[in-house]
């Protein structure tokens, strides 16, 4: 609520030639124009994203979704299209609490993680998975929307999203046809160097930055998943939560 | 001017590595992950055991020796290689202050 500090638009023409164009502008300021009618669309949520990180570099931004029981996180670290946004919204779906599908922080002040619980961007493969999830959108706008769902987590459940949580757990997640479920347990020193690697502004502040994710690390247990069976890799990660809570409430 | 820093392949059981004291590390459950040059470097147990060790005073032999009683059982041939194959991939990442990066003959 409030007045917003930036205004993004978009606007629509039709050129000599016919041919509609669109055109992304941030604060009035062109930021591309285009014929694709999904593009302004897609770039306006790359663009809030790289926003989002580039004002956030006090913080350790970890590419990775997240998300919680009470307040034991899961931290999902990967890159693009090994599962994370699939993974957490399974998660979700099933009772926790949601940090984010993209980017995880870290504050250095309390070493807790901090949500950036933006929209969940399902790709058409996953779509199956989530058919309760599909957003209904009227058909003079669909040809705007980028190939991909954007499920808010109040979709799945009003009060899903926190704001921060205690990481207690690290998953590696990748999908794998004929994995089943597959754990492997990780040293806490390995999982840091994938970590670090995972992390969008590491070198910002690298001295820094290790002996935080040393300091976060402590505290968790580390694993690699290896899965194709989303019901079993949610059991499997909701049991590792769960243990880690008994261990340590 | 002389340079402190030796080659690799000048290595003796008299030399006493040193850590470059830029070098940032950290240390989980006895494993360390260290940061030098925009790189981040992994050791296992031993290496370690080692990195700690490396502060200018010990030597190799002095190493060889202590570790001979911690690991009775492990012929000290296995022990001296493993120091100094320890020494030798730290000096050639730049980690340790007097050993050169280089390879040498």
């Amino acid at each position: 609520a409030g007045d917003a500090e930036h205004v993004y638009t978009i606007s629509r023409r039709s050129g000599d030639d016919g041919v509609e164009h669109f055109t992304l502008a941030l604060d009035g300021a062109e930021l591309e124009t285009t014929t694709d009618p999904a593009r302004p669309l897609s770039l306006l949520i790359w663009h809030v994203n790289r926003s989002v990180i580039e004002h956030s570099d006090h913080l350790l931004l970890l590419h990775a979704s997240g998300a919680t029981l009470g307040d034991a996180a899961v931290v999902m670290p990967g890159d693009m299209e090994v599962g994370k946004t699939t993974l957490v919204t399974a998660l979700v779906r099933a009772g926790l609490s949601y940090l984010s599908d993209e980017v995880v922080a870290i504050d250095p002040d309390t070493l807790r993680l901090r949500a950036f619980p933006r929209a969940m961007s399902l790709d058409p493969g996953s779509w199956p998975l989530f058919p309760e999830l599909e957003p209904h959108v009227p058909a003079e706008l669909a040809r705007h929307l980028p190939n991909q769902w954007q499920v808010p987590p109040a979709a799945i459940r009003a009060d899903a999203a926190i704001d921060s949580a205690h990481a207690r757990l690290v998953v590696f997640p990748r999908y794998e046809v004929g994995a089943g479920v597959r754990l492997t347990e990780l040293s806490r020193a390995d999982a840091l160097l994938t970590v670090a690697q995972c992390a969008f502004n590491f070198h910002s502040a690298p001295e820094r930055n290790l002996a935080l994710l040393g300091d976060v690390l402590r505290d968790c247990r580390c694993f690699t998943l290896l899965s194709d069976d989303l019901a079993a890799a949610v059991d499997a990660i909701v049991g590792l939560l769960r243990a880690t809570t008994e261990e340590r409430p | 001017m002389r340079t402190d820093r030796i080659a690799i392949a000048d290595l003796g059981d008299d030399f006493a590595p040193r850590r470059r004291p830029e070098v940032t590390s950290v240390e989980l459950d006895g494993e360390g992950v260290l940061y030098y040059g925009e790189t981040i470097h992994r050791l296992d147990a031993l290496a370690t055991v080692l990195w700690n060790c490396f502060d200018g005073t010990v030597t190799i032999g002095e190493l060889v020796e202590d570790l001979g009683t911690v690991y009775p059982d492990e012929p000290s041939t296995n022990i001296r290689a493993g120091i100094y194959e320890c020494v030798r991939t730290l000096g050639r990442d730049d980690l340790l202050a007097n050993v050169r990066p280089d390879p040498g003959d």
